[in-house]
């Protein structure tokens, strides 16, 4: 509408803001937060399934070793869904096990097993218990894991992060809700005689509700905007403090464009609950009055 | 002049008709009161069982001594209350028969003119007197246009940017009234329209009431100034107590 907004400013405009910046700081942390927590997990599954890893104990006789090996390889080619096997080098077990017992390397008085990496083909499920058996015959105490069990927990860690961040995000938006209600009233209490005065002049409830909401929309879109930009600017502040960290210990934050979409979305979505409930608390206002 | 101004002559001056009794025009009265009681919350009666008609195109004085419930009648007359009990009509329209969302399309055409003036104070003077013709959606060139025009009129033409605080008492009364009649409404009420200002602003402020009403506009003005009243010949409602004392015929 071309007529300049009819309610001059209020102690609201200045309380708004800041209720709402907290509220989106608040909601885009968790988002982020359950954001990287499903990038992390989907990389961990992603790279776990598809594969499989078999340990065999190191006899202390090397040429038992090497036969033990030889007859685990053969095994596992004959197995239905494997496409590879790889038996994994001195480097390969000293990178794994680097960040446990340090650069020095190996003590060769520690009882390492061997690791065989299996490859598996697109969507292979080999019969485990089957495997299992057979490795146990040619070497006995082999292991077989298809790391279901990892997967199967990593898959509940993100679904609880989910549901933990959903709670947490219901909650700004009860919140938020409360707080615009609040205002408004107090909004209406403020400007009544202005209110009162746009009645008698003609105008309908609609008219005096979209006020309002004009004002909803400006301060929250101001305080959302500095809210969901504070929250980045910590989050990239916790990512340039923790830099120098092992990615293994704390991964860094990595989002894809349609997770920044999201997350520039909340001002917006903030102002237009904002908006909505303004709405929805002056037109019951003042539908109780008369 | 403006065209929100400008209109066909009213019909002539009538004086109040008793209640009960239908006036002689086939359109009926502007304004029908019939037992109408008023009480704010649960408090004592302000207004009891008054009864009253108004004849479209008169100009009545509304007097009475501070307190005496004119302004809660000129509140039922504006619609921004309700009566407790009794039945007010308007424009033909038993108001207890409307529903809610065909009340401001009626107040729409009264214009009412508050003694503290109710203008917006952080809009301008062009602004607050183009409300009424921005509530009903009007191209904004002929607002502009027909506020310049009725702010010319009220002579206020040099105004229409300053903020109401820059303004006079009386310049802002000017204002309050331009409001009042931009959207050229039937009845236009004033409530002591007199009261924040000397007499001399106080009679030209009545000579432009009195200048529409000879437009044809129904008007009706409270005040207690009952030595500005005795200067322009209109009959007279008199109030006290919250009941109507006395009908007065326009003095001679």
């Amino acid at each position: 509408m071309r007529m300049r907004l009819l309610l001059g400013r209020d102690p609201t405009g200045r309380f708004l803001p800041w209720m709402v910046a907290f509220m989106v700081f608040l909601a885009t942390l968790a988002s982020i937060g359950a954001m990287a927590a499903q990038s992390l997990t989907e990389r961990w599954t992603a790279g776990l399934s598809g594969s499989m890893t078999v340990q065999l104990p190191r006899p202390l006789d090397e040429t038992e070793r090497g036969r033990r090996l030889d007859l685990t390889l053969n095994v596992l080619k004959q197995t239905p869904g494997v496409s590879g096997a790889e038996i994994l080098s001195e480097a390969q077990m000293r990178r794994l096990l680097e960040p446990w017992i340090g650069p020095e390397g190996l003590d060769p008085a520690l009882p390492i097993p061997d690791l065989i990496a299996v490859t598996l083909q697109a969507g292979a499920e080999p019969d485990l218990d089957g495997l299992r058996a057979r490795l146990a015959a040619v070497a006995p105490g082999a292991s077989a894991d298809d790391h279901r069990a990892w997967r199967e927990s990593v898959g509940r860690l993100a679904e609880r992060v989910r549901l933990v961040t959903a709670v947490i995000l219901a909650a700004v938006l009860a919140a938020a809700v409360a707080t615009v209600v609040f205002a408004t009233r107090t909004g209406l209490a403020i400007h009544r005689r202005v209110v009162e005065l746009l009645h008698v002049l003609g105008a309908e409830d609609r008219f005096v509700a979209a006020q309002f909401q004009i004002q909803a929309f400006r301060l929250a879109s101001l305080g959302g905007v500095a809210g969901a930009a504070a929250a980045i600017g910590t989050v990239f502040g916790t990512e340039l403090a923790v830099g120098q960290v092992d990615p293994m210990l704390m991964p860094h934050l990595s989002l894809d464009w349609q997770q920044w979409a999201g997350l520039a979305l909340l001002p917006l979505a903030a102002a237009l609950v904002a908006t909505a409930t303004a709405g929805f608390t002056v037109l019951r206002a003042l539908g109780r009055a008369r | 002049m403006t065209a929100a101004v400008h209109g066909e002559a009213g019909p002539a001056l009538t004086g109040v008709e008793p209640a009960g009794v239908e006036p002689p025009s086939e359109a009926g009265p502007l304004v029908a009161f019939d037992d109408v009681s008023l009480r704010y919350g649960g408090g004592p009666e302000i207004l009891r069982n008054m009864s009253f008609r108004l004849a479209e195109g008169s100009f009545h004085f509304l007097i009475g001594p501070s307190g005496a419930g004119k302004s809660s009648l000129l509140n039922l007359l504006c619609l921004a209350m309700a009566p407790v009990s009794g039945r007010v009509a308007l424009f033909g329209h038993d108001l207890a028969t409307l529903r809610r969302s065909e009340l401001p399309a009626m107040r729409r055409r009264i214009g009412m003119v508050f003694q503290d003036f109710r203008l917006i104070e952080h809009l301008s003077v062009l602004d607050n007197v183009a409300l009424p013709l921005r509530l009903i959606r009007a191209p904004e060139n002929q607002v502009r246009v027909h506020v310049s025009e009725l702010l010319a009129w009220v002579g206020l033409a040099d105004h229409l940017h300053a903020l109401p605080a820059t303004l006079s008492g009386g310049q802002q009364q000017r204002v309050a009234i331009a409001r009042a009649v931009i959207a050229h409404p039937r009845l236009v009420l004033a409530d002591e329209p007199t009261g924040n200002v000397d007499d001399t602003v106080g009679t030209r402020l009545l000579f432009l009431l009195h200048e529409l009403n000879k437009q044809g506009t129904t008007v009706v003005v409270a005040t207690h100034n009952e030595g500005l009243v005795a200067r322009f010949p209109h009959p007279q409602l008199r109030i006290g107590g919250g009941t109507l004392r006395a009908v007065a015929a326009a003095a001679a």
